[in-house]
């Protein structure tokens, strides 16, 4: 019952493909690298607000069409966070995964295309607190994993020789597993719940700007604003911003 | 067009993440008083065992923390509220060294003397490279090993250097006194070179929930023989201030059937602490579990009550004696077992089964 979720996902992702590869289409691969801000505010670790820099990283590949399209992107990222407050240090990763799929809904009079569609994602969140006070050096783990389905709209438009697109997705639904404490409740097993539209809350923005060529290989910038609070006996919040440059092989097809 | 870009832009100055996450809460005496005493009534594990109001608590406490003059001045009062949990893993550290404990087991007079044993029971002892293990023979066929904490990581495999340079000894005294705990990182795998088989020790449950009795289902913690086995006699010998990961590595040793008991009392904290920190650089601790023997019993301000009791007097320790080691040496030994035990040891540790309590 618990992993439910999972043969539904798979359920979708098998009714989407098969229509899918049927048309003619471009397949593009994308690689980011990139500096990313994250601030977050996790009761179960600190009353403070954690915040931090650190290096984030991306790997895509998407498959579209003039009408519709498919993205799946690997993000993951590492800050060194900082309480200016009680001085307190944290190591965060994080590990995103996210599928999408479009469909074209038509241009507007300034001849934005708009896109729209589903995602899913699981996002991994983890924190490793150092406690260097004299109760001697030792760490302790908190965080959240984040799984479900949810809503995406894409807006894009031709700028000079680029290309800039703007995507903005929030999920639905989804299953958390944020122990109340540190991770250590846990034990091994993950423990997902659901998680209602009025307990997780989320949205993840990038808006992204490349420039087009007839060249297998194109340059370009993302930028990404992301969000999720999660409100279950305390309120945990996660943000994070960040700008990378981006690299676009394109493996099959034509330019966009 | 235009407004496609103002969009953009809009939605790119927004970004500020620090603005998302909300601001930082009060640090006026009053607001820090309010951080610690709502992150015990959601965190702490052993109110029902302490059967402590924790809200008279607040009642009484709350007004003195908002009439405090500085935040220094609020550190007497935490400590204060904290004696009143009784609790050894709960404790306020200053950065000037300034502690303030609920439980001052340093006050606690065990006449626990290294230097005696040192030089009247163990003369030619060795300490291992963490300084964590000494060693050394209690008799020719009586080895003695004293673990002064189980502090740090990435020692707990020397007790196989330990047990090799032993020898050939019939029994070992393992003597934990005063050992104040650490980590079961180096507890366990410690325990786990004396068990002849994997064995549940010990039951534990998390604090996951707001209410003071909302905890994770039971679990156990079991130890799987590994490294070099020893599978002779164990005498473990323990006092009041055996506490903590110290008192885990007791209730391990005490399922290892043929395993004895000698001393006094453990110090009864059991708690598995979350460590906090403040602004100034306080910081502070609170246990977030319950955890149970192997009979699913609660010993969280009972202790672990050895199966021979024997205590050093003030004279014993002025003459230099340490009745507690000589009882542990004659029960390596054989001697002064009871009957049904002693029938027990004289089975190989192997083929062994049975529990002692």
């Amino acid at each position: 019952m618990r992993y439910r979720w999972v043969g539904n996902a798979v359920a979708v992702v098998s009714l989407v493909l098969p229509t899918y590869v049927s048309a003619q289409r471009t397949t593009e691969a994308h690689i980011g690298l990139g500096l990313e801000e994250t601030a977050l505010r996790n009761p179960a670790e600190s009353p403070y607000r954690l915040a931090g820099w650190g290096p984030t990283f991306s790997l895509g590949v998407d498959r579209r069409s003039s009408t519709s399209a498919l993205d799946v992107t690997l993000r993951t990222g590492h800050a060194a966070l900082h309480s200016g407050v009680s001085g307190g240090t944290s190591r965060n990763g994080v590990a995103a995964v996210d599928i999408r799929y479009l469909r074209a809904v038509g241009q507007s009079r300034g001849r934005v295309s708009w896109w729209i569609g589903t995602q899913m994602h699981a996002t991994a969140d983890i924190s490793d607190h150092q406690y260097n006070g004299s109760f001697g050096s030792h760490n302790d783990q908190f965080g959240i994993v984040a799984s479900g389905l949810g809503a995406t709209v894409r807006a894009s438009h031709k700028l000079g020789a680029g290309l800039i697109s703007s995507d903005l997705a929030v999920p639905l639904a989804s299953w958390v597993d944020s122990p109340y404490a540190n991770l250590k409740m846990n034990g091994d097993a993950l423990r997902l719940q659901f998680a209602s539209l009025g307990r997780l809350r989320a949205f993840d923005e990038s808006i992204s700007y490349r420039v087009l060529r007839s060249q297998r290989a194109s340059i370009g910038w993302t930028y990404r604003l992301s969000y999720m609070q999660y409100a279950s006996d305390d309120v945990r919040r996660f943000a994070r911003q960040s700008l990378s440059g981006v690299i676009t092989i394109r493996l099959s097809g034509r330019e966009p | 067009m235009k407004r496609f870009i103002v969009l953009i832009a809009a939605i790119t100055a927004a970004g500020c993440v620090d603005t998302l996450v909300g601001p930082d809460p009060t640090t006026t005496p009053a607001g820090l008083f309010d951080i610690v005493w709502a992150d015990f009534d959601r965190n702490y594990a052993a109110f029902g065992l302490k059967q402590l109001d924790w809200d008279d608590v607040r009642r009484r406490y709350a007004p003195q923390a908002a009439a405090a003059p500085s935040v220094d001045a609020l550190a007497p009062i935490i400590g204060a509220m904290f004696r009143e949990l009784h609790d050894p893993h709960v404790d306020l550290l200053l950065p000037n060294r300034k502690y303030y404990s609920s439980v001052d087991l340093g006050a606690v007079k065990t006449y626990f003397s290294p230097p005696a044993i040192l030089g009247n029971y163990v003369p030619g002892s060795v300490m291992t490279p963490s300084r964590n293990i000494r060693y050394g023979k209690l008799a020719s066929d009586v080895g003695w090993i004293w673990i002064g904490s189980f502090g740090g990581d990435g020692w707990a495999s020397e007790i196989d250097d330990v047990l090799k340079a032993l020898g050939n000894v019939s029994a070992v005294v393992i003597d934990v006194r005063n050992n104040g705990g650490g980590s079961t990182n180096n507890s366990e795998p410690i325990a786990a070179r004396f068990f002849d088989e994997e064995r549940v020790f010990s039951y534990f449950q998390y604090r996951n929930g707001p209410g003071h009795d909302d905890f994770t289902e039971v679990r156990s913690r079991t130890i799987t023989p590994a490294g070099t086995h020893f599978g002779g006699r164990v005498v473990v010998l323990t006092n009041r201030r055996c506490v903590s990961a110290t008192e885990g590595f007791v209730l391990a040793m005490k399922v290892q059937p043929g395993v004895q008991l000698v001393g006094d009392t453990t110090a009864g904290g059991f708690g598995n602490p979350l460590t906090r920190e403040l602004p100034n650089g306080w910081v502070y601790r609170l246990p977030q579990w319950i955890q149970y023997d192997a009979n699913h019993r609660v010993l969280e301000d009972v202790g672990i009550a050895p199966d021979v009791v024997v205590r050093i007097t003030a004279a014993d320790s002025v003459a230099g004696k340490d009745p507690q080691l000589e009882k542990a040496l004659a029960m390596a030994r054989g001697q002064g077992v009871p009957a049904s035990l002693r029938k027990l040891l004289l089975v190989p540790a192997r083929n062994r089964s049975g529990y002692i309590d």
